[in-house]
């Protein structure tokens, strides 16, 4: 199977030697420039270029953002009590090392009780080293916002800035001389028009909003396109994490591995038990992909794939019991009453889950972690049945703002509550179910979780 | 033979004698007219009370069918024992208890017990009372009510069409709220309630006197103020909670700035009063208003003072009034 | 369709105490489409009750069927084998499933899962309301499609009452006044002044008031000699 990389950067040489070894197809388009048209549904893509016409099963965007010079070489401290703003115009990530500098001299100047702001366009998720510098800011007192829009005017007789950041909700107005931001937009540009070649932002008609895309390691919106940058990542065994990530992820989309897609076996999906179906248009209206139809013909609802992310979502909402999940989930066979059994969503809480498995190796002996395509494919009635077999079930979700799938992650807490309620009203212990939200980068959080539930 | 035919004469006696509240309205006299609320027991003495305070002072008043669905004494064991003490009673009746076999039935006994005045209501819901769990009636609504007492005077019928020798044949009367919205459905109702058959229009209590007037126009451009009697309600608040709780009700309409005057007042009940004696002031001078209907919740005994500073003494006996 | 709504786990748990075969009869047609008594709230059920009775070491066997409807015999003949070792039959009907479920297994205690409401509509995901009291004798046609029996709290006919502020209902914010909607449909509909007509009190008999109730369709019935 094809694999297309697009995008120039140092990850490129180790990707496609990664690649290879797993048995794909590598195909590099190192000038972004050069691409002219991009077309298809999941796993089987189309790149043109100005050479040639591609077709590829997964793709691969490595173009490095714009990555400035530390602040601290070029900023010293002289404002008065002006508010300063860091400002990180970043489509996603923002670089590693710059993020880092950035939050360390905001959490400086915050601690010399100034007003700081910090504006991003892209909330990153906290890695290893940011994590606490996070945090940290947080506790002296900066002010994060995540904007999507962005004006700025400056006066260049005086130097003062005037900034207008607007988040959706509410439109915040700054000024002051002490701005921090990157010096050139050729960054954000080139990424806004590979993401927009891509379909990666959200358009007017989409249900879905996809500048959460960038939330997760590498996977975006759309099934079967990555980002991987180098230069994003805070630790260098996390770049190799991150490809492997990637390259495991493929195959599980693609199927039971390439052997198995190969031997014809079928891709995840979602079936529709026909004659359980009451055509009540739960899952059609549920749906955040619009992937349901109502199939007049038989009277019942089906499934359009190319639409499909498998989040299923379908599936806990039907309440029919109709709407299932074609592939089967591994099971460890740790099956006690003293197990926990961890659901995890496979944008969040897989990856840290995975983080853990050597720390916890003792304690994963009676852990069965099994991954879900989103939390909103959890619901009361499978949390009561895994209570049956396990003394305690964790459900990991995405963040508030970070699900992909249109709030599965809050929809997962519900019924997360709703099984707390039941448990309560049966006089079970409603601590025997429990939902964290949290991002890949929180394996620490997550270990607290378990250890807590585990005793 | 004789004795029969003497019995007829009597009965014809009885069913053309006006109440003195209708006599007054016609004869173009201004009304006062005040509420008693029967108690939640069955004390007659606390009635009796009652209305020997308002006596004088009042040309009839209201007693209150299980006012916001509270459990209370009959309203027409009520009137009776207020007639007995010389007060004029009108008796409220709501469709949220009684299918149309009570509320006929309750108001055949009614008018055999002497009461001529009847204000038809739909009632407050049963939710707000002390009884929410109990099964609403409503089988019929006050304008079907209207409806068919009206058809039981002019055509000495029943709801269903069946004929009654002597039936009960009230001065009826209807409610409006100036207040509610939209304007065009109210002015309908009121409408059709006056066409069902109410003679006389008690209001919403009123504190926004201008929107009050704005109304007043309305319902004079329809000439409805020349098919029934308008009796404008006022309240009395004894103090700024009770106006305050006032503004909260569903219909009702206080202006901030009364709010604001009470909470500055150095005494609420003083000041309470002073609203309520210029409200009245302005609103009896509106052309189309016939009558202040006093509302004073929990505050019987301000009424009597209230009439007299108003000015409204001597109330007219009923042999002085001229038809 | 019927809306309903699951009872409390607690009075479920108390009505089924001390039997040890219990099948949970879910209803494949309105109560699944209102989440109420489908496959799976009746699955969900059935493991919270073992989760229960483990605790309490109860022994139980929970069993869950969903025959398309509870209301028509055939769906019901074809689950009668289930029911043989059943020592209660939980009904995740409506009342008329639970009823026609009791006529059907005779010799079965047959016990309600669910309350049933009303007839109503799917607002949203979750979210019903009341549209119609069948109350026999529609009158849809003089309310611009808004029903006064149903929406009105207290069922007038001529128009709301005092209580009615701001298009809501005097007992609940959340409640629209029926009569507002009725106004506010008529007023698109250029036909408001229809509402001067006064309605007159409704005939109940063709409600519930006048007896149980059935509808007969005689040249339907099989037998052709009645």
């Amino acid at each position: 199977m094809n694999v297309a990389i697009l995008g120039k950067s140092q990850v490129n040489d180790l990707l496609e030697k990664k690649l290879s070894e797993e048995g794909f197809t590598p195909c590099r388009v190192e000038c972004l420039e050069d691409i002219t048209g991009f077309s298809g549904e999941r796993l089987d893509y189309i790149v043109r270029t100005t050479g040639q016409t591609v077709k590829v099963g997964h793709v691969i965007v490595t173009e490095e953002p714009v990555c400035e010079k530390p602040f601290s070489n070029h900023y010293r401290v002289t404002v008065g009590n002006e508010p300063v703003v860091f400002i990180l115009d970043y489509p996603s990530e923002s670089p590693a090392h710059y993020t880092v500098d950035a939050l360390e001299n905001a959490i400086k100047l915050a601690r010399r009780r100034k007003q700081v702001f910090y504006l991003s366009r892209f909330m990153r998720t906290a890695g290893y080293q940011t994590e606490n510098l996070y945090k940290e800011a947080r506790n002296a007192g900066v002010t994060f916002i995540k904007y999507l829009s962005l004006e700025i005017a400056c006066d260049t007789e005086t130097g003062l800035y005037r900034i207008m950041a607007d988040d959706g909700y509410d439109a915040l107005k700054l000024e002051s001389t002490a701005v921090i931001k990157p010096e050139s937009s050729t960054a954000s540009e080139k990424m806004d028009r590979i993401a927009r070649l891509l379909r990666l932002k959200c358009n007017e008609d989409s249900s879905v909003n996809d500048d959460r895309s960038f939330l997760f390691p590498t996977l975006t919106s759309r099934n079967g396109i990555y980002f991987i940058h180098s230069s994003t990542i805070t630790a260098e065994t996390e770049l190799q994490d991150r490809i492997a990530f990637t390259i495991s992820e493929m195959k599980e989309r693609t199927g039971h591995g390439l052997a198995d897609a190969a031997a014809g076996k079928e891709a995840k999906g979602i079936e529709i038990d026909a004659g359980k179906c009451a055509f009540c248009y739960t899952c059609f209206r549920a749906c955040p992909h619009s992937a349901m139809a109502p199939d007049y013909e038989n009277s019942v609802m089906k499934n359009l794939g190319n639409g499909c992310q498998t989040c299923g979502i379908c599936v806990s909402v039907c309440p029919a019991d109709a709407v299932k999940m074609k592939a089967e989930k591994p099971v460890d066979g740790v099956k006690a009453p003293n197990a926990l059994k961890i659901l995890c969503c496979e944008n969040s809480g897989k990856a840290a889950a995975q983080m853990l498995k050597h720390e916890l190796a003792g304690l994963f002996e009676r852990i069965e972690t099994v991954p879900v395509s989103c939390g909103g494919e959890i619901s009361v009635e499978t949390i009561t049945a895994d209570l049956k077999h396990y003394g305690k079930v964790l459900v990991l979700t995405c963040m508030d703002d970070a699900c992909k799938h249109f709030e599965g992650n809050k929809r997962a807490a519900r019924f997360v509550e709703k099984t707390k309620a039941l448990l309560a009203a049966s006089g079970l212990d409603e601590k025997r179910v429990e939902c964290m939200k949290l991002s890949h980068a929180m394996p620490m959080a997550l270990r607290d979780q378990i250890l807590e539930m585990m005793g | 033979m004789v004795i029969h035919l003497k019995k007829e004469v009597e009965v014809k006696a009885m069913t053309i004698e006006k109440s003195k509240l209708q006599t007054m309205l016609e004869a173009g006299l201004f009304t006062v007219t005040a509420e008693i609320g029967p108690p939640m027991s069955a004390n007659a003495e606390i009635v009796k009370k009652s209305a020997r305070e308002l006596l004088d002072h009042i040309d009839a008043a209201n007693v209150t069918d299980n006012q916001t669905a509270i459990v209370r004494m009959s309203s027409v064991a009520a009137c009776y024992l207020a007639s007995q003490e010389g007060v004029e009673p009108v008796l409220q009746m709501t469709c949220r208890d009684r299918n149309r076999i009570a509320i006929q039935s309750d108001l055949l006994g009614a008018y055999a017990l002497g009461i001529r005045n009847l204000l038809c209501l739909s009632g407050d819901h049963q939710t707000f009372g002390n009884h929410p769990e109990s099964k609403n009636v409503y089988d019929i609504d006050s304008i079907q009510l209207l409806q068919g007492l009206r058809k039981m005077k002019e055509d000495k019928v029943f709801m269903s069409g069946k004929p009654s020798k002597l039936p009960a044949e009230f001065f009826l009367g209807a409610t409006a709220n100036p207040f509610a919205h939209p304007e065009e459905l109210q002015l309908i109702r009121l409408h059709k309630k006056i066409e069902a058959g109410a003679q006389f229009i008690q209001t919403q209590a009123i504190y926004d006197v201008e929107q009050f007037a704005r109304w007043m126009e309305k319902v004079r451009a329809a000439g409805l103020h020349k098919k029934a009697y308008f009796l404008a309600g006022v309240l009395v608040n004894k103090s700024l909670k009770s106006l305050e709780m006032t503004k909260k009700v569903a219909g009702m309409q206080v202006p901030d700035y009364l709010v604001e005057r009470m909470r500055k007042a150095a005494s609420y009940e003083e000041e309470g009063v002073s609203i309520a004696l210029e409200l009245i002031e302005k609103i009896k001078k509106i052309e189309g208003v016939s009558g202040i209907h006093i509302m004073a919740v929990g505050w019987e005994s301000i009424v009597p003072s209230i009439v007299e500073k108003a000015g409204f003494l001597p109330r007219p006996k009923l042999n002085e009034v001229v038809v | 369709m019927i809306v309903a709504e699951q009872k409390p786990l607690e009075e479920i748990s108390k009505s089924l105490e001390g039997f040890e075969n219990i099948v949970i009869a879910a209803c494949g047609t309105c109560v699944t489409v209102c989440m109420a008594g489908g496959e799976k709230e009746a699955l969900k059920l059935a493991s919270v009750l073992e989760l229960n009775r483990a605790e309490q070491a109860v022994p139980v066997k929970v069993k869950v069927v969903t025959p398309k409807r509870q209301c028509d015999v055939e769906f019901l003949d074809d689950m009668a084998e289930e029911f043989g070792g059943a020592d209660v039959i939980l009904s995740m009907g409506c009342g008329a499933g639970v009823q026609f479920m009791a006529e059907r297994f005779r010799g079965k205690l047959v016990l309600p899962g669910i309350n049933t409401k009303f007839i109503g509509v799917a607002r949203e995901i979750g979210v019903w309301t009341e549209m119609c009291q069948g109350c026999g004798a529609c009158i849809l046609e003089k309310t611009g499609g808004v029903c006064p029996v149903a929406r009105c709290s207290k069922s007038n006919f001529n128009g709301p009452c005092g209580g009615s502020m701001d298009g809501k209902c005097e007992i609940d914010p959340n409640v629209d006044c029926g009569w507002q909607l009725i106004y506010d449909r008529l007023k698109e509909l250029d036909r408001v002044e229809k509402l001067y007509e006064i309605v007159e009190p409704k005939d109940w008999r063709s409600s519930r008031d006048g007896g149980p109730r059935s509808v007969e369709k005689k040249e339907m019935r099989l037998d052709t000699d009645i």
